[in-house]
């Protein structure tokens, strides 16, 4: 597969080294270029930091910008507003059926970026497929 | 464009326009400003969660010639060192992580 935007759960997954790294490393392996939003890298780097600590997830996330400047292995997708607005037209769609809001303004934005640049989104997080399926095609590898 | 500045940072100018939003001298339409706010909401309500200064970030020329993922993997690793191996968390654990 040629790209796909890639969420934070498989990206730290990788970084923090967990038991499910190696699952993570074939995601990325199948890929020729893992898009990943500011978005997420902002998770990313709150998330490592609480388990890596500051230097550590400065070093990671700066060898991301550094590839993405590059190659064709990371490229970071900036937030434009187009973005910002269809996240939050359907998060306000998705409010009036699901009262339990169980989905982060992250979330959102990642739909909508995955539907404004017709992009797979892999995710191993169930709940974004509750969103609706129509919007982005989600891919939950394991 | 907005939440870009809630992110890390590439740019000098980046930092001012943080600095410019969080003066509450940023002007965006409606739509955006209730981006930021809900945003902000999610973001600052972590306790744990400090943006870090551009100065702290190590961005440089990659010194990676073969760009395949498998250097890429040996890169991380070597970057890593010998850190062993922690347990997988769930979503709902990882939501907590980052926004406390």
């Amino acid at each position: 597969m040629a790209k796909a935007l890639v969420d934070t759960n498989i990206l730290y997954d990788f970084f923090a080294k967990t038991t499910l790294n190696s699952e993570a490393k074939k995601i990325l392996e199948s890929l020729q270029t893992v898009v990943i939003s500011q978005a997420v890298i902002y998770e990313l780097v709150t998330g490592l930091k609480n388990i890596l600590g500051s230097s550590l997830t400065s070093r990671l996330i700066g060898e991301i910008y550094s590839i993405d400047n590059q190659s064709d292995q990371f490229k970071i997708l900036r937030i434009e507003e187009k973005d910002e607005k269809l996240a939050l037209e359907i998060m306000a769609k998705y409010d009036s059926n699901n009262p339990k809001k169980d989905y982060t303004m992250v979330d959102a934005l990642l739909i909508a970026q995955a539907q404004s640049y017709n992009l797979q989104l892999f995710t191993t997080d169930e709940r974004m497929t509750h969103f609706n399926q129509n919007l982005a095609k989600i891919v939950k590898p394991y | 464009m907005a939440l870009r500045m809630y992110l890390p940072p590439k740019t000098e100018e980046d930092i001012l326009e943080i600095e410019n939003a969080l003066d509450g001298s940023f002007d965006k339409t409606e739509i955006v400003k209730m981006a930021i706010h809900n945003f902000k909401q999610q973001i600052y309500s972590s306790k744990n969660i400090v943006i870090p200064k551009i100065s702290n970030w190590s961005i440089k020329k990659n010194s990676l010639n073969d760009q395949s993922w498998q250097s890429y993997f040996k890169h991380i690793d070597e970057i890593l060192d010998s850190k062993p191996t922690i347990p997988a968390i769930s979503n709902e654990q990882l939501d907590d992580l980052i926004y406390g």
